[in-house]
């Protein structure tokens, strides 16, 4: 039977960002591209959220972009890193739904009844849970 | 190797079911009844390992399985004793693009053509202990095997190859060990059991030695221990045979395994094979004792008797017996109660529905892969604990009840300064062109009338006019505003907040900030002393807020009041939570600060008859029915809810949220209150939804919906046998001297 040490969540420094569809398609290409150790969560099409919190100048690009863009430096959100064939097994176990193939890949849905967001990587897999979650995850996820 | 049955070890050999190796040991798992050996009888159930109902012909034996009957002569096995933690069943998701059940000859050339289009398949096969029990909507197949639950998806459709079982007798004597059907005596004659002298009705057993006799059965005979040793047959001249015998084998015929093709009726699911073959339909029992359903006892005379009572159709009766609502689903009695129906008004009926699931499972298996709702906590969590704070759910969070000393609490409040973790309140901001016409059409206040560096408490309505939430509108700029909503509603309104913006077609943009901003609540007469330590310059003003430091932290405070004394909210980063609690209560410390929970909060809140949305109110809670008429500003021209209410202000109120007093003590929440009628009888008048002992006014306070009668509300009622009088709210500080100071 499946047994794992309990998996440690700890905080995720990001910025949430709220605007327009296409201020956030634009955002995710010329402001914060994948790759240069920053990752971009598209939660919704109004919202994403970018690890490490952004810089003053990438903060100015959006704001002169939509001048009405929400972007709150955040710490609503925590996330603990998983080896992917770790992660997969126990995905197979707490989450109804089919995970992708393609990588990387973010999906998002109900992992062990939480709402839980995966980032697939080359090898890893950051699962991401808001923070007054985390331990109900983590208590879950072994 | 040898099993462990009834206390008595039973060897086995590689060759054996459980069954097999019980029979072998003349310990028939049930006392008697028609083997099938296909796992659609109920007459080979034992508990096996500790888990009743098992089928043990399906189940191989492991060295020291121990296997208690349980079951004999058709009784229930008793309910489990012991409180052992058994090991998690878990759920392995896997997907596909079809599912076949059922590996027989349909079953493995269904798999087959799949695959050679190109199709994913996966295949529960219950020959080698993948037990298909459901079919859901997906569709998704639910199989349990010994290592725990399988959830099998299917993109495209699910193939039912389960077969077709094979009649059972229905006589007089059926119940009599030695009996089996054609299969089961193959599969049982396999595993090296002597079947003795055997009499073959119907279709013969392959590789057995047999005597073949023809003719209907008229009843089994056995000897003093249950065994069989004869069966008497009927000839079409009406003369009777007796054939001596140690074992009866019969090919009666066969009816489809189709109660999971069933299941699927409006889903992708497919029979194939035996599976979709025409039943057999046996000829109806004419002895009134014969017995239809042996899972549920019910007798030919039990169906002719609901047949009397007018139910006659095969849904009807099952619901009237329990007629194939017991261990094998109908797969014994189905044909009879078919052939019953023809025969006694002529019409062949289809089987009953079926519904997952279709076999007997342990709770640990029907509840795999499912979770209970999870409950948030605050970054504040472990700082109550460790102040010994008892801790309750409350509106999807871990809330503090108390810190142990709750008139302590409560006075700290009244007469000098303390703070409580209100970080669970909803918090969103709204921005864009288009925010101040969204919120105008979404509450009902004048949002244009608040002034920058203000808020206002606001009701949120539905379309119906009904109160779902509440909560403050603050204005930071022209184009952006802040909400806070309730604990327990945020959710909800939050995903209302965003469907109106998108029905409204808006430019707004809207983010819920619950989890990012924590929020402790400084009150008491002394919260001004507490937060200019802290760094505030002036006190606000109320209902006013501004952005400033506090000991070091970054907060917007607002000042509002809740308790009914002066009162402020820190907003925060949720990280600087710890930072900001433990310097408050540094500061305070020769100011008397002590934290207060919940159970304070309600009696504080109740004194000042402030109303808790959705403890207070119902789903048909109307402005005007909880005095808060005045919140409406009808001569905007639309609100969500306008209609409604408009329409509702004219009809006459027949309840109201009211305020009583009981000088006895404090009611139950959720007590019925009772009304003296003329006659001096007691009429049901209303329940409370809030109560509270107030030390500041020595007397029970409560909240309570309560009916009109004859156009007038009650001025005295009674609750929990105490007189109570209904008053008008506040109860305390009624001119709210002490919150606007």
């Amino acid at each position: 039977m499946h047994a794992y040490k309990e998996l440690s969540f700890v905080r995720l420094a990001g910025t949430r960002i709220v605007s327009k569809k296409d201020v956030i398609d634009r955002t995710m290409v010329n402001v914060v591209p994948l790759g240069n150790e920053s990752i971009c969560l598209r939660f919704a099409p109004d919202e994403c959220f970018v690890m490490p919190v952004l810089t003053a100048a990438q903060t100015d690009a959006i704001l002169s972009d939509d001048p009405h863009a929400i972007l709150l430096n955040e710490g609503a959100f925590s996330g603990a890193w998983v080896d992917e064939t770790h992660a997969l097994d126990l995905l197979a176990r707490l989450a109804e739904w089919e995970m992708p193939s393609d990588r990387p890949a973010f999906v998002q849905g109900a992992v062990a009844g939480i709402a839980t967001k995966l980032w697939f990587d080359d090898a890893l897999v950051l699962f991401v849970v808001q923070t007054p979650y985390a331990h109900e995850l983590a208590d879950r996820l072994r | 190797m040898r099993i462990i049955v009834d206390g008595t070890p039973v060897p086995i050999t590689e060759n054996d079911s459980v069954l097999s190796a019980m029979l072998k040991a003349d310990q028939h798992p049930t006392g008697g009844g028609t083997l099938c050996c296909g796992g659609d009888c109920p007459h080979c159930l034992a508990t096996v390992d500790g888990i009743a109902y098992v089928r043990t012909c399906q189940v191989t034996p492991k060295p020291g399985m121990v296997v208690e009957r349980q079951h004999l002569c058709g009784e229930y096995p008793p309910l489990p004793v012991d409180d052992r933690l058994r090991a998690e069943t878990h759920a392995q998701n896997l997907f596909c693009d079809v599912v076949v059940i059922g590996q027989g000859e349909s079953g493995s050339a269904a798999k087959a053509e799949a695959e050679a289009a190109g199709k994913s398949v996966i295949t529960v096969d219950a020959n080698k202990g993948e037990e298909a029990v459901g079919i859901y909507a997906g569709p998704l197949v639910v199989a349990r095997t010994d290592s725990g639950m399988l959830h099998i998806h299917a993109k495209e459709e699910v193939i039912v190859a389960t077969g077709a079982a094979e009649l059972q007798p229905v006589a007089p004597g059926s119940y009599l060990a030695g009996l089996m059907t054609t299969r089961a005596a193959e599969s049982l004659a396999a595993a090296g059991l002597d079947l003795g002298k055997v009499v073959a009705i119907g279709t013969p057993p392959n590789g057995i030695d047999h005597e073949i006799v023809a003719g209907d059965i008229v009843r089994f005979e056995g000897n003093s221990v249950g065994n069989v040793n004869a069966v008497i047959m009927r000839d079409s001249t009406g003369n009777e045979t007796t054939h001596d015998c140690d074992t009866v084998v019969m090919g009666l015929g066969l009816h489809p395994r189709n109660a999971l093709h069933k299941m699927g009726a409006d889903l992708p699911v497919r029979a194939v094979g035996e599976a979709t073959i025409d039943a057999t339909v046996p000829a109806c029992p004419t002895e009134p004792d014969s017995m239809i359903c042996a899972c549920s006892g019910i007798k030919l005379s039990d169906l002719d008797y609901t047949w009397e009572s007018g139910f006659r159709e095969m849904e009807l009766i099952k619901r009237s017996t329990l007629a194939g609502t017991g261990t094998c689903q109908g797969m014994g009695c189905i044909p009879y109660m078919r052939s019953f129906i023809q025969a006694r008004g002529g019409e062949l009926q289809d089987r009953f529905t079926a519904r997952p699931v279709n076999r007997q499972l342990t709770l640990g298996e029907i509840s795999a892969g499912s979770h209970h709702h999870p409950t948030a906590k605050t970054a504040l969590d472990q700082v109550h604990r460790d102040l010994g704070a008892q801790m309750e759910r409350s509106g999807g969070w871990w809330r503090p009840w108390n810190y142990g000393n709750l008139q302590a609490e409560y006075w700290a409040v009244r007469e000098a300064v303390s703070i409580m973790d209100v970080s669970t309140l909803g918090k969103m901001t709204v921005t864009g062109p288009d925010a101040l016409a969204f919120l105008e059409k979404l509450y009902p206040t004048k949002v244009s009338t608040i002034k920058e560096g203000r808020t206002r408490y606001v009701l949120l309505l539905n379309e119906r006019g009904f109160v779902m939430d509440d909560g403050l509108i603050g204005k930071e700029a022209d184009d952006r505003y802040i909400l806070t909503l309730t604990s327990g509603g945020t959710s909800h309104s939050e995903m209302w907040i965003r469907d109106w913006a998108d029905g409204f077609d808006m430019d707004v943009r809207l983010i819920n900030q619950t989890y990012t901003q924590g929020a402790i609540n400084v009150t008491g007469p002394l919260a001004n002393e507490l937060l200019k330590r802290a760094g505030m310059a002036e006190p606000l003003n109320f209902m006013r807020f501004a952005d400033m430091d506090i000991a070091g932290v970054p907060c917007r405070v607002f000042r509002l009041s809740f308790t009914g004394e002066l009162s402020y909210e820190l907003h925060h980063p949720v990280e600087r939570s710890v930072d900001l609690w433990q310097a408050l209560m540094d500061l305070g410390h020769d100011l008397g600060i002590k934290p207060h929970g919940l159970e304070a909060l309600t009696a504080l809140r109740l004194e000042k008859g402030h109303v808790i949305v959705g403890q207070d109110t119902d789903f048909d809670s109307t402005p005007r029915r909880i005095h808060h008429e005045w919140m409406c500003k009808l001569d905007k021209d639309y609100f969500l809810g306008r209609a409604s209410v408009l329409r509702t202000n004219k009809i006459p109120l027949d309840k109201m949220l009211v305020g009583f007093e009981i000088a006895e003590g404090a009611p139950n929440e959720g007590a019925i209150i009772w009304h003296k009628d003329k006659n001096g009888s007691n009429e049901f008048a209303g329940h409370v939804t809030s109560s509270a002992w107030s030390w500041a006014l020595g007397r029970g306070v409560a909240l309570g919906w309560l009916d009109y009668f004859d156009g007038e509300l009650p001025e005295k009622v009674t609750i929990n046998g105490m007189e109570a009088r209904r008053v008008a709210v506040p109860f305390y500080d009624k001119e709210a001297s002490r919150a606007r100071v």
